[in-house]
């Protein structure tokens, strides 16, 4: 019902953040605008700067991500399945009783739709707590150029 | 160290980590008391100060979701059954009834949820009843209190660590008295 294996690395709540969250931290972070010349060769502190900047906006993602995920009760997939279910079967559309019969028993999984909704806030727990181990080593690196 | 600034760090827009019951505006004034009680100075002492509060915020959600999702009076949604169910029903319907239900179910308004009940200890069993219901969710929500908990202690000693780092780097270097005798 979702992606791939990896799917959430590329697209999703664990993929790299826009490159102006980034900024915005990396600014809050030095306390200047860092030109762009520092950035293409940076020395030490701002590499360490730079790896924390992007660590923050990880984490923000990911803190984002887990807070949506508290709300879903439901697996917004299966849902769809089961508003196109009722429709055929409220406008008589499945003629075959078994086939009816098999329908509404499709319309009763609420089961597997809580496991799902369940499964993702189980996976938005874990990359923040991902994201937040990885912030707070690249914190402890960058203190070493504080 | 960057030159420090008086305004409060709010990196990035909160509102994009609250839920719908929680305001941005409470989120703001809840950090500029933890500013006032922590005294963070530059800006990675007040990201952790943020940092904190969202834990303290993560438990406080947390405990909330548990307490409705314990409440006795919720009704349990089985979205699917209902929609079998008022199939069926509509089924054995005469058209006549069919028509006058359909008009009446345009005229009802959604119904608003039920609050939790303070205090009445008869709850209880029907209370046992709805954990055991939901072992998987109330397990969710209980791991994620603690790893919220833990995520504050860390967040705090790491306060105190660049707090430390600070005050330590105020101090000037030490004379070597007497190395030359």
């Amino acid at each position: 019902m979702t992606g791939g294996r990896g799917a959430q690395r590329r697209h999703g709540a664990q993929s790299r953040p826009p490159r102006e969250d980034i900024m915005v931290h990396l600014e809050r972070i030095l306390g200047v605008t860092p030109d762009a010349v520092a950035l293409l060769e940076p020395d030490e502190a701002t590499a360490a700067a730079l790896h924390l900047a992007e660590c923050e906006a990880r984490l923000d993602r990911a803190h984002r991500h887990y807070a949506e995920a508290q709300g879903v009760n439901r697996h917004a997939d299966l849902d769809h399945l089961q508003d196109h279910l009722e429709d055929l079967m409220y406008f008589n559309w499945i003629e075959d009783a078994a086939k009816r019969e098999a329908a509404a028993r499709v319309m009763r999984l609420e089961r597997l739709s809580t496991r799902y909704a369940n499964h993702g806030k189980r996976l938005a727990g874990r990359y923040l707590r991902e994201a937040q181990s990885r912030r707070d080593r690249a914190l402890e690196h960058y203190l070493a150029y504080y | 160290m960057p030159d420090d600034t008086e305004k409060l760090s709010r990196l990035p827009d909160p509102g994009r980590m609250l839920l719908a019951d929680e305001s941005a505006e409470a989120y703001d004034a809840l950090l500029s008391e933890y500013i006032q009680d922590l005294h963070p100075v530059g800006a990675l002492e007040r990201r952790q100060v943020e940092l904190i509060l969202r834990c303290d915020l993560d438990i406080d959600r947390q405990l909330r979701m548990i307490a409705q999702h314990l409440n006795p009076l919720a009704e349990e949604v089985n979205r699917g059954a209902e929609a079998v169910r008022d199939w069926l029903r509509r089924s054995l319907m005469h058209p006549s009834a069919l028509e006058k239900l359909d008009e009446e179910e345009g005229q009802i308004l959604p119904a608003e949820p039920p609050l939790p009940p303070e205090g009445d200890g008869r709850l209880t069993p029907l209370i046992a009843r709805r954990y055991a219901q939901q072992r998987e969710l109330m397990a969710i929500h209980q791991r994620e209190v603690a790893a919220a908990e833990r995520r504050r202690r860390q967040a705090i000693e790491l306060l105190f660590k660049i707090q430390d780092r600070r005050a330590r780097g105020s101090v000037p270097d030490a004379e070597v008295v007497g190395a030359g005798d």
